[in-house]
């Protein structure tokens, strides 16, 4: 999962991108526009600073050497405006940008300056007038603009991110409505699911097309489950008879002893296909919800059970050795967990060669059937209908099944573990 | 089923639908009733509904090919003796009748005597010329099995069901019926009673009188 990302998450990442992008372009933009409105500006200041000194110096009525001492004094007092007088007075005026460092406070500092270069006349004599003023240097500008910048990248990548969540959750409300709804769908149950209105067109068309499935797909499962219900009710009736005509035959005396075994193993393979019968409907009936639940008492139904397969074990040889917790009180049917604690013991029999050993420990959550066996099953297989762990076993390939069936009914947690040549099953309560 | 019943010395009688079963159990009475709860024509509990209704004695077996732990709670509840599902063997339904029949015949008595064996059914023991003998509850339930299937041969996976019941997973193994047949013969021997438990090669034992 670790390259997936919300459907939302993409093209929020396009617009926060795509937003740098356009915000970085703009501040050269951004420069280039306020450079340009500086200078043109400072220019214009500029031509005012030259008309006024013109019409300033003539209506003064200084001639000769007073006229001399103030423009001097002018120029005294205006450092980066000279007033100088010119030999011709026709020449251009010219517009200039300059860097020049000036010393003040004992720091260099290096300032850019808009210039004008002009000529006036002042009382009848041309002067050569140039007009300097300070512009905010190129790099202030841009480190400005950027700075600007920045601050609106942020405050929209933020807002980004806040309206995005903001929608997610209302706009694909209805959808994450939808996946939990589906998440919590069991066909087992057969609870049809009720999808929320929205006024979202796309998700209203997913929420139909959605419910079609679920309910074709819950019929075919019903129509499944009836089918293996009714199939396993129609072969009880012959197979009843069958059971009945075999004994009816044994009773004949005149039988040879081939007779006898032919008919021994008729009746072997009849007692097998009655079981495996049982197991189908049993499995279907757990399917099917006809059990009721009550408070049991394990430990005690426990113990009872051990009580009957250690009659069996002790034909087999075999070891059972058991540890069980008193008053474990578990909520579930008692019929089922009989038939969940008998075909976990009789599995951990049948499984193990004579002279074997079975250990059962029971406490308040959990019940371990552990035997003795040489190679590990396969675990994958292991709960699946019909498959036998071995091809020579007796078993009709349910009771594993069953015990899975049984325990998802009750939402317990069936496990199977190997360890030190012991087969360990257990359930969790 | 009626022929191997018949072989018990039972007289047996059909009513094919639930009108006909209504029918015959307000005419007659019968010491034991097979109910399939599959009758054509309506429900077969309604037909055990009836019999009780009439304040009838017969004793009522359910047989259903329906497994289903409700019915037989109803039935049973209701007011049947026994509740047997599809597919039995005959020598278990022989035995559950047996065991109905003695109940009604005996009344409160719960003793019963073959030959030279008494067995109290209540205490679950065996007396064999008056010395007790001490059987397992398998044990004892496999005679009470033979007691009433007698001079029928039972195969071993009849047995086998018996005794095991719902541990149905391990009925193939016959060495279990085996050993406990073994106990019970010596058992019954050492007690000094004639060994009329016979084994039937290849097939099953036979109970001879």
């Amino acid at each position: 999962m670790g390259t997936m990302s919300k459907l939302l998450h993409k093209p929020l990442k396009a617009f926060i991108v795509y937003a740098l992008v356009i915000l970085v372009c703009s501040i050269p933009a951004y420069y280039y526009l306020v450079d340009s409105i500086w200078l043109e500006e400072l220019d214009e200041h500029n031509q005012i600073v030259k008309e006024q000194t013109e019409s300033g110096f003539n209506r003064l009525k200084e001639h000769g050497d007073d006229l001399k001492r103030s423009i001097a004094l002018w120029n005294e007092v205006q450092p980066s405006n000279k007033l100088l007088p010119a030999s011709a007075n026709n020449q251009q005026d010219s517009i200039y940008t300059v860097m020049r460092t000036t010393f003040h406070n004992g720091s260099a500092e290096t300032d850019r300056y808009r210039g004008l270069s002009t000529y006036v006349q002042i009382h009848g004599q041309a002067y050569h007038l140039s007009v300097e003023t300070n512009v905010e240097e190129a790099d202030e500008t841009v480190l400005a603009i950027s700075f600007i910048t920045c601050i609106f990248i942020v405050l929209l990548i933020v807002g980004f991110i806040l309206l995005n969540r903001h929608l997610s959750k209302r706009i694909w409300g209805p959808f994450w409505n939808t996946l939990d709804k589906l998440k919590h769908f069991d066909l087992n149950s057969s609870y049809r699911i009720d999808f929320s209105k929205t006024d979202i067109e796309e998700f209203e068309e997913l929420n139909q097309v959605l419910s079609k499935l679920v309910e074709s797909s819950i019929l075919t499962f019903r129509q499944q489950k009836e089918f293996t219900q009714n199939a396993s009710h129609e072969l009880q009736t012959p197979l009843a008879l069958l059971k009945s005509k075999i004994d009816l035959l044994i009773q004949d005396a005149s039988l040879t002893s081939e007779q006898r075994q032919i008919i021994e193993s008729l009746d072997a393979s009849v007692a097998r296909v009655t079981r495996l019968n049982k197991n189908l409907l049993l499995l279907a009936g757990i399917e099917n919800k006809e059990y009721s639940a009550d408070k049991v008492d394990l430990s005690t139904l426990l113990s009872s059970q051990l009580e009957l397969f250690r009659e069996f074990a002790e034909i087999k040889n075999y070891a059972i050795s058991a540890s069980i917790e008193k008053e474990v009180w578990v909520k579930s049917n008692e019929s089922l967990l009989e038939i969940l604690v008998t075909n976990l013991l009789s599995n951990a029999i049948r499984h193990s060669s004579n002279e074997g050993n079975m250990t059962v420990a029971l406490d308040q959550k959990h019940l371990t059937v552990s035997n003795s066996g040489p190679v590990p099953l396969n675990e994958h297989d292991l709960f699946k209908r019909f498959i036998s762990a071995s091809s020579h076993n007796p078993g009709t390939g349910l009771g594993l099944a069953i015990i899975m069936e049984i325990s998802e009914k009750y939402n317990w947690k069936v496990s199977y573990t190997y360890e030190q040549g012991n087969h360990i099953f257990s359930v969790n309560f | 089923m009626a022929e191997y019943l018949k072989g018990e010395n039972y007289l047996c009688e059909f009513a094919e639908t639930f009108q006909q079963a209504v029918d015959k159990i307000s005419a007659f009475s019968y010491d034991c009733i097979l109910l399939d709860l599959m009758l054509p024509g309506g429900d077969g509990l309604k037909v055990l509904e009836e019999i009780k209704k009439q304040n009838k004695q017969d004793g009522v077996i359910i047989i259903s090919a329906k497994n289903s732990l409700e019915d037989k709670i109803r039935g049973l509840q209701i007011g049947a003796d026994d509740y047997l599902a599809k597919p039995f063997h005959l020598s278990e339904l022989s035995a559950r009748i047996h065991s109905v029949l003695r109940r009604r015949q005996f009344g409160s008595s719960n003793i019963l005597q073959v030959n030279e064996i008494q067995i109290d059914l209540l205490a679950k023991s065996l007396k064999v010329n008056e010395t007790l003998v001490n059987l397992t509850k398998k044990e004892f339930d496999l005679l009470l099995l033979f007691i009433g299937n007698k001079n029928r041969v039972i195969s071993k996976n009849a047995l086998a069901e018996h005794l095991s019941g719902d541990m149905a997973d391990l009925l193939d193994n016959h060495d279990f019926v085996y050993a406990h047949i073994k106990n019970l013969k010596r058992k019954l021997s050492d007690a000094g009673y004639d060994n009329y438990l016979k084994t039937v090669y290849g097939t099953g034992y036979k109970w001879e009188l």
